[in-house]
C-alpha cells in the first residue's frame, strides 16, 4: 500500500543539519497494523507526517500505490491526505472554537460526507463514550476526551490508513484501553494503521514493529496476522 | 459548515478582528463624511459664487466694455436670437443666459438704469440650479435698493417709468454696486419703452468650470463661441470665475489627500494585524491540511471572513460618516439647491471600495499564509 525509499529528511537549525530519517526503506501493505517505537526525538512524528504527504523529504520516495506523492503537484498529495489519510495526534489538535461535535462534522464536511452524517458522528460519539460531550468545547473536556473526541474526527472520514502520533501519550490507563481498543478494532475492520508510540502496551498491538533510533528503521518483529 | 467555521473563527479572535472593523469603519465614516462634506461645501461655495453675479459678459465684437460698464448710450445693440442662439448649443460652458438691454434714464431728475432682462434657459439646465436671474411679468418691475429709496417706492406701489406705468415686484437688498440704481422691467416692455424691438447691448451669462480650470475653460469658450455666433466677445468676471476654481479645487485636492493617507494607514494597519492573525493561526493552518483541506478552502476561510467584515464596516461607516457630515455641517453650509442628506447612490461604491480595500490588505498575510510550513506547529508542539 505505502512504501518508502531512501527516505531521507534532514532539518537544518542555526546552520546545523539535523538528519531526522536516514535513507529509510519501509514497506507498508494494506490491513497492516505497524508500531514505530523509539525514543522521543528519533523522528517518528517526521517519518508519519512524510507518510501522510505533510512534509517534503529531503531525498528518496514514498510511493503509495507505486506513485511518489512528492513527484505530483500539490493538489495530488491534498487529495491523498482527504481520502486516504486519517491523522491523530499526541496533542490532540482539535479545532478550539468548535465543539466536539463540529470538529467530528468538520473532517465529514471536508470530504463531503454530508449525507448520514449526523448518524455517523452519533454511532462514532457512542462508541468512544462521548456523547454526553458533544455540545462542549476542547476546553471543557478532560484530556482523555479530547483525545477520544480526536479520534472519533479521524475516523468520521472513514480512512483507509491511520496515522497514530503518540496517541495515548497524555492519556491514563482508561483512557488508553479506550485507544488500543479502538485501534483493534479499526484494525480489524481492514483498516491500515501505522502507529508511533513509546508505549509498551501499543507496542504489542502491531502486526510489523519497527524500532526507530535516530534516524535509521529496524525492523524489529514481525508477525503474520490473525 | 464552512461559515460556522468562519464565524467561530472570528468570534475566537475577536479583539483581532474589532481591530480591523474598527479601522475599515473608520476609514469608510472618513471618507463618506469627506466626500459628503466636499460635495455639499462646493455647492455651498457655487452658491454663493453665483449670488454673487454673473460671470461672464458677451458683446458685440466692435463694442467698447466701458460702455457696457457705464450704461452710455454709446453701447452697440444687436439682436436677441443671439443668446436663443446660445442657448440652442450645451456644449459650451456658458450657461443661464440673460438677454440684457440697459441704459441710463432721467426720472424726475434723478439718473438710473433701465434694465430690461430675459432669462433664455438652455434645455439641459435642471430647475435645481436654476438661473440666478428670475424673469419678470409684464407691468412688474424689480427694484436695485438706491433705485427704490430715489423714487420712494415700496412693494405693490405703482411707478411711472418715461411714460409706462409699472407696479413694483420686489425691492432688491443693497449691493454696494451699479445693480443698486437698477430697474429691473421684463425685456419685451424695456424694447416697447427705448423703441429698441428685438434688440439688447449685452449677454450675461455664467461660465461652469467642466471644462477645466479657468485658462482651460477660456480658451474652450474662445474658439467654440466664434463658430456658433461670429461677431461677439467674452468678457470674464475673472474674481468670481477663480474664486469658484479655487474653491472647488481646494476641496477635491484635500479630500484626495486626506483619503490616500486614511486608505494606506487602514491598508498598513490590516495589512500588519492580518500577518499577526497569521501567526497565531499556525496551528489550524496544520490541522486543516491534515484533515485534506486544501489552501484554497483555508484561504477562502480568510477572505470570506474578511469580506464580512469588509461588508459590515461599509455599511455602519457609511450611516456613521453621513450621520456626522450632516450633523456638523447642516448650520455651516447654506445650500438651496437641495438640502444635506444621506446620498444613498455613495453606498454601492463605499462597499465595493472597502471590500477591495480589506482584500489588498489581506493579499501579503494571505500570500504569508499559503507559503507557511503546515507541520511546523504539529511538530513543535
Amino acid at each position: 500500500m505505502i512504501q518508502t525509499k531512501e527516505l531521507t529528511k534532514i532539518y537544518t537549525k542555526s546552520n546545523e543539519d539535523i538528519i531526522a530519517i536516514d535513507k529509510l526503506n519501509v514497506s507498508i501493505n494494506k490491513g497492516d497494523f505497524t508500531v514505530i517505537y523509539g525514543p522521543s526525538g528519533c523522528g517518528k512524528s517526521t517519518l508519519l507526517l512524510l507518510l501522510g504527504g505533510m512534509l517534503h523529504p529531503t531525498s528518496g520516495e514514498v510511493l503509495f500505490q507505486d506513485k511518489n506523492i512528492y513527484s505530483h503537484a500539490p493538489f495530488f498529495r491534498q487529495k491523498y491526505r482527504k481520502s486516504i489519510v486519517g491523522f491523530m495526534f499526541q496533542k490532540f489538535f482539535l479545532m478550539p472554537y468548535l465543539t466536539v461535535k463540529d470538529n467530528i462534522r468538520l473532517a465529514l464536511s471536508l470530504r463531503q460526507m454530508n449525507h448520514g452524517a449526523e448518524e455517523r458522528i452519533l454511532s462514532l460519539a457512542e462508541r468512544l463514550g462521548i456523547k454526553q460531550r458533544m455540545n462542549h468545547r476542547p476546553e471543557e473536556l478532560s484530556v482523555g476526551e479530547q483525545q477520544r473526541a480526536a479520534l472519533a474526527r479521524t475516523l468520521a472520514g472513514n480512512p483507509e490508513l491511520i496515522l497514530a502520533d503518540e496517541p495515548t501519550g497524555n492519556l491514563d490507563k482508561e483512557n488508553k484501553r479506550i485507544i488500543a481498543e479502538c485501534m483493534s478494532e479499526e484494525h480489524s475492520r481492514g483498516k491500515t494503521i501505522v502507529l508511533a508510540t513509546h508505549d509498551e502496551s501499543l507496542i504489542e498491538l502491531g502486526t510489523k514493529r519497527f524500532h526507530l533510533a535516530p534516524g535509521q528503521l529496524t525492523d524489529d518483529s514481525q508477525r503474520a496476522e490473525q | 459548515m464552512f461559515l460556522k467555521l468562519v464565524l467561530n473563527q472570528a468570534a475566537h479572535k475577536w479583539g483581532i478582528n474589532l481591530l480591523i472593523f474598527l479601522a475599515l469603519t473608520t476609514v469608510v465614516s472618513l471618507y463618506i463624511y469627506l466626500k459628503n462634506s466636499s460635495q455639499f461645501a462646493n455647492r455651498s461655495m457655487q452658491l454663493i459664487m453665483k449670488n454673487m453675479g454673473h460671470n461672464l459678459l458677451l458683446l458685440p465684437e466692435e463694442s467698447n466694455p466701458l460702455d457696457s460698464y457705464l450704461c452710455t448710450n454709446q453701447q452697440v445693440l444687436f439682436s436677441e436670437n443671439v443668446t436663443h442662439e446660445l442657448a440652442k448649443h450645451t456644449r459650451l460652458a456658458s450657461r443661464y443666459y440673460v438677454s440684457v438691454l440697459q441704459q441710463k434714464i432721467n426720472i424726475d431728475g434723478h439718473e438710473l438704469i433701465l434694465t430690461g432682462i430675459e432669462p433664455v434657459p438652455r434645455k439641459d439646465e435642471t430647475r435645481e440650479k436654476g438661473n440666478l436671474i428670475k424673469p419678470l411679468k409684464r407691468g412688474r418691475i424689480r427694484l436695485g435698493h438706491t433705485a427704490a429709496e430715489t423714487l420712494n417706492a415700496k412693494e405693490e406701489s405703482e411707478i411711472v417709468i418715461l411714460g409706462k406705468s409699472c407696479f413694483v415686484s420686489e425691492i432688491l437688498p443693497p449691493k454696494g454696486t451699479l445693480d443698486d440704481y437698477r430697474i429691473y422691467i421684463a425685456l419685451p416692455e424695456s424694447q416697447d419703452i427705448l423703441n429698441q424691438p428685438g434688440q439688447i447691448n449685452a449677454i450675461m451669462s455664467f461660465a461652469c468650470l467642466h471644462v477645466g480650470n479657468l485658462e482651460q475653460t477660456e480658451a474652450f469658450q474662445n474658439r467654440e463661441l466664434p463658430k456658433i455666433v461670429p461677431g461677439i466677445k467674452q468678457i470674464t468676471k475673472t474674481d468670481i470665475f477663480q474664486g469658484r476654481y479655487l474653491a472647488r479645487i481646494t476641496t477635491q485636492k484635500s479630500l484626495k489627500f486626506l483619503l490616500a493617507i486614511v486608505f494606506g494607514v487602514a491598508v498598513l494597519l490590516i495589512t500588519i494585524t492580518g500577518f499577526q492573525e497569521v501567526a497565531e493561526r499556525r496551528r489550524e493552518l496544520g490541522i486543516l491540511v491534515s484533515m485534506g483541506a486544501s489552501y484554497f478552502y483555508i484561504a477562502a476561510l480568510y477572505f470570506v471572513k474578511i469580506f464580512i467584515l469588509a461588508l459590515v464596516s461599509s455599511i455602519a461607516g457609511f450611516f456613521i460618516g453621513s450621520y456626522l457630515s450632516i450633523s456638523l455641517n447642516e448650520p455651516l453650509l447654506i445650500v438651496n439647491t437641495s438640502s444635506m442628506r444621506i446620498l444613498w447612490k455613495h453606498l454601492p461604491n463605499t462597499i465595493y471600495m472597502t471590500c477591495a480595500i480589506a482584500l489588498i490588505a489581506e493579499f501579503l498575510p494571505l500570500v504569508k499564509l499559503v507559503r507557511m510550513d503546515p507541520t511546523a506547529t504539529l511538530i513543535e508542539d
